[in-house]
């Protein structure tokens, strides 16, 4: 029985293809690279339908290089995989051989608490960076859903969670990176400052860059104060036009780290108690000092406008009049983070849509159309939406979504991308919509990064 | 070098003649930027007014195999703009419309030839400005502003220019129109738009920028707090940093620029007798500031500081006159200044400061600094004249030893005016042979045969810069 990853939904239609066996001669030459335990046969793990039944783990970031002109003699090309929670992110990886793990790649190389800055390999956890930084006065801006997720695998998809209106996102914190490019080739970029303009700014290829470019080694990171106070809320917002506006107030308010908006039935599973009839649920989390906590508290349970008392034109407070927001229940942000990660079964399909925050209304309403479960982070215009499909469902069923989303994101001036999908659905669509104008360029690029195409092949549009 | 004729008329075909200069002494003011010890001749220069002409040109240069370089109003401080070996320049500063200001959305849709100042002005009534404030705002455009990453002195709560910058339309080198990045600042796939900041004109021109607007604080405070030298200043800037505080901005003033500014136009009323200046300015919401303003007092009380805190705009306006016009009132010290640009940790700047201070010492030399203390960011400034070649082989010599010192730290040779022609053959200091060839590819991914603004950023042995006796100052740069 295939493993699933967690955003592939084990529910596949037919039985899983075989997985293909490794020349031995390849084999030879790859554990002569990596170590006799550097290869590792196993029961196969289904990534969009292609299955994967070797797994190469360079033991240091030396090896890498090794291991990839291996790959590229022997034409093998390899999925990177981090901790294994995001694979099913991309375009199925068709002709991916084996997977190339960066499991060995671990560890804090340096934190350097007085310049609030932090080197960590790719292949670290998050939680263990987060622990590392319990105590500090620093914290790791990094919060995607997958509770197992490495550094390298949030960098290379570019993932982001609730709070990144506060935090800012991956390409924001990476201070500089350390990359084995497809040929083999290591090359830094950037460094270990907060501000560098020496040379071209590579890292930004490579975050977001589904490792199509490059396998991440370690990264700096520019880590953010721990804020010294924080407060999660939660409002009702109705069901009324109007919740796009207040939503949006609120989410901009100076304090907000995370704001999102969900729909009467995804909020159901967040705050149990809550009655659908209450409507959109509206949960906040302010962070920062006492006095900015505060102010924006009251801003959100009262709207008293006068003791803010604002400069014309950046009124905070504009669209709160009349909203109540009270503490949330302990976990509530927490488990809206799972709730944004989560595929749901047995069939479905999760797009994440960007759109422009003034035109949410008009987005939100064709998706429901389309009976879509909506969660919402109004600052940043985007939008998780979650279609269940039938057990029997086909193709046009998917189409049909497909469909949906992209006229959504179109009618919000921005675009749709399908995150997760059972293979069968993912299959002979682009993921991330139609071949966008850049795919000259980025095909340009990816062959002068990666030559041999070994890297997470077909992953881009 | 001159144009071939075949170019010119073609160029002139698609600008009409009073849009092409060509002729020497039309093409002085082009020879250098703000870096005007780096000069080299155009062989004319062409002021397109919209994308189609600027895709036009381009094109007209590929048939006639020669490299073209963009330019925006010139104020760069590392040689980015010249055109060597013969190239065309195609100033964008014609290209200065906003096109759509969204104060919904927060965000504008400008040309690149627009002046940083005006945007912000623009969309002021709107509650909005746009944050990256490079010193040099009143003239440098966005579309500079792009090609360098700019930052500026609030570069320490907003970020640099690639924080602030959606979408793009590009001409390729090849002509080639195309769109990066989405008015959402988000991209579907890859972050095209984060590898074109930055990339110093070298793989197109950028002909349309959409930038995130911010909103104006809700409210300011400004402390101007002195201390007897700059080590203990910078100490103090740590202790604020790693307190937790994000000011919006944090800059040190020395004593020898103080004096200066002192005796400029400039002069702000700063205290003689002060060995360093720290300027810090915090903003959000007004209740949030007071007990920020009194963390503050007491981190720098540590150090000795006195602190005074503008009572008014009309006195955080003199007190920013200081910092900004500091470049300006250097020009009484000698008649040329080198501007440096470097970044170190910020915990290091104390030693590395004194390190710069030393070096400038052995070679003679007339140093001020006047930096970006918060992020680490130097500028360490030398005065000299460059008409005595003695001064002029000590100021370079000093120069190359100022960046050494920066990396052996963990520092980078620049922290916002780019490589250009002036740090390229220092890219090694930082860099290795690998990480060069890492960088070369993405370049020639976008300009495979190396006609858009060639021999800048990489170390290439083909380009030779020369020294530029004629030029001098900040003449051309209406500031
Ligand atoms: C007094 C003074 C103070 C300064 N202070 C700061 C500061 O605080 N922070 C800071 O970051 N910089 C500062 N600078 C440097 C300079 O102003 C910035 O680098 C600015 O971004 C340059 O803009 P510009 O329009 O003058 O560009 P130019 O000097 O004309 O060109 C700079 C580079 O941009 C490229 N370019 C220009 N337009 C385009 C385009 N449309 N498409 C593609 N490439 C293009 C050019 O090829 C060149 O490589 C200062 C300069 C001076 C003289």
């Amino acid at each position: 029985m295939p493993v699933a990853s967690d955003d592939t939904p084990a529910a596949a239609v037919g039985p899983p293809p075989p997985a293909p066996a490794l020349a031995a001669d390849a084999q030879r030459a790859l554990r002569a690279v990596a170590g006799e335990a550097g290869l590792q046969e196993h029961a196969p793990i289904d990534v969009d339908g292609v299955s994967l039944a070797f797994t190469v783990e360079p033991p240091d970031a030396d090896a890498v290089g090794p291991v990839l002109r291996v790959l590229a003699e022997h034409g093998l090309p390899a999925l990177v995989r981090g901790g294994g929670s995001r694979l099913g992110l991309g375009n199925p990886p068709i002709g991916a051989r084996l997977l190339l793990s960066t499991r060995a790649l671990s560890g804090i190389t340096e934190l350097d608490v007085a310049d609030g800055v932090l080197c960590a390999r790719a292949g670290t956890p998050l939680r263990t960076l987060h622990d590392a930084l319990e105590d500090s006065v620093w914290e790791l801006p990094l919060d995607p859903p997958a509770s197992h997720a490495t550094l390298g695998g949030v960098l290379a998809t570019a993932a982001v969670g609730p709070r990144h209106g506060g935090f800012g996102r991956p390409r924001d914190i990476v201070l500089g990176l350390d990359v084995t490019l497809g040929d083999g080739l290591r090359a830094r970029c950037g460094g270990r400052v907060v501000k560098n303009v020496t040379g071209y700014d590579l890292a930004k290829l490579h975050i977001g860059g589904f490792g199509a470019f490059g396998v991440l080694l370690s990264a700096w990171l520019r880590l953010r104060p721990r804020p010294a106070c924080v407060r999660v809320l939660s409002a009702s917002l109705g069901d009324g036009p109007e919740r796009w506006e207040r939503g949006l107030a609120a989410a901009r308010l100076p304090s907000a780290r995370a704001a999102a908006l969900i729909d009467p039935a995804l909020a159901a599973a967040l705050e149990p108690s809550r009655p659908a009839s209450a409507g959109w649920l509206l949960l906040m989390e302010l962070a920062g000092d006492e006095a900015a906590v505060a102010r924006d508290a009251r801003l959100l349970g009262t709207a008293c406008e006068a003791a803010a008392a604002p400069r014309p034109g950046t009124r905070p407070s504009d669209g709160l009049v009349g909203l109540v927001a009270s503490e949330a229940s302990p976990g509530a942000l927490g488990r809206l983070r799972a709730l944004q990660g989560e595929t749901f079964g047995p069939v479905g399909l999760r797009f994440r849509l960007a759109v422009l925050p003034d035109r949410l209304g008009a987005v939100s309403e064709r998706l429901e159309r389309a009976a879509a479960e909506l969660l919402v982070f109004p600052a940043s215009g985007v939008v998780f939406a979650r279609v269940s499909l039938d057990l029997d469902a086909d193709l046009s069923a998917v189409d049909r979504a497909w469909l949906a989303a992209r006229e959504a994101a179109r009618a919000g001036g921005g675009f749709a991308v399908l995150e997760a999908a059972p293979p069968w659905a993912k299959r002979a669509r682009n993921v991330f919509g139609e071949a966008p104008a850049t795919a000259p360029l980025l095909r340009t690029l990816k062959h002068r990064f990666d030559p041999a195409g070994i890297l997470n092949p077909h992953r881009l549009p | 070098m001159t144009a071939p004729a075949g170019l010119l008329a073609a160029l002139r075909e698609i600008v009409g003649s009073e849009r092409c200069l060509s002729r020497r002494e039309e093409l002085l003011p082009w020879e250098c930027d703000g870096l005007t010890l780096h000069g080299s001749l155009p062989s004319a220069v062409v002021l397109p007014r919209d994308t189609h002409e600027v895709a036009r040109i381009v094109r007209a240069c590929r048939r006639f195999d020669t490299p073209f370089v963009p330019r925006g109003a010139g104020t760069g401080l590392s040689g980015g703009a010249i055109a060597l070996d013969g190239g065309v320049v195609i100033e964008c500063a014609k290209l200065d419309r906003i096109l759509a200001i969204d104060g919904a959305n927060r965000l504008a849709v400008v040309q690149p030839g627009v002046v940083n100042a005006a945007l912000s002005q623009a969309v002021r009534p709107h509650g909005l400005f746009y944050a990256p404030d490079p010193s040099s705002q009143m003239a440098c455009t966005i579309g500079g502003n792009v090609a360098e990453n700019a930052g500026g002195p609030h570069t320490l709560k907003y970020g640099t220019t690639t924080n602030h910058v959606l979408a793009l339309e590009l001409v390729l080198p090849d002509g080639e129109r195309l769109r990066l990045g989405s008015a959402t600042g988000w991209s579907p796939g890859v972050d095209l738009v984060g590898v074109v900041v930055g990339s110093e004109g070298t793989v197109g021109i950028v002909t349309e920028v959409t930038v995130r607007l911010t909103p104006l604080p809700e409210a300011t405070e400004t402390l101007l707090v002195l201390f007897a030298d700059v080590v203990s200043a910078c100490r103090a800037v740590g202790a604020v940093i790693t307190s937790g505080l994000v000011p919006a901005a944090m800059e040190i003033v020395d004593r020898r620029t103080i004096d200066a500014v002192e005796a400029s136009v400039y002069a702000a009323g700063l205290p003689r007798d002060a060995g360093a200046v720290l300027l810090v300015e915090l903003d959000g919401p007004a209740e949030a500031l007071p007990p920020q303003i009194e963390r503050i007092r007491a981190l720098c009380a540590v150090e000795g500081a006195r602190v005074q805190r503008a009572r008014d705009d009309a006195e955080r306006e003199r007190f920013w006159r200081a910092r900004k016009g500091a470049f300006g009132a250097m020009g009484r010290l000698a008649p040329d200044l080198y501007v440096h640009d470097a970044v170190v940790p910020r915990s290091r700047l104390p030693e590395v400061l004194a390190r710069v201070g030393e070096i400038c010492d052995r070679h003679r030399l007339r140093l001020s600094n006047v930096f970006h203390a918060g992020d680490g960011n130097l500028h360490p400034n030398i005065s000299f004249d460059r008409r005595d070649a003695d001064e002029l082989a000590r100021v370079v010599a000093a120069g190359r030893e100022i960046l050494e010192a920066c990396v052996a730290v963990g520092g980078v040779i620049s922290g916002e005016h780019g490589i250009g022609t002036e740090k390229r053959d220092f890219m090694g200091l930082v860099f290795s042979a690998d990480d060069l060839e890492a960088q070369h590819r993405l370049r020639a991914a976008f300009d495979p045969d190396g006609v858009c603004n060639p021999g800048k950023i990489l170390p290439t042995p083909r380009f030779c810069v020369e020294a530029n006796p004629k030029a001098r100052g900040y003449d051309h740069v209406p500031l």
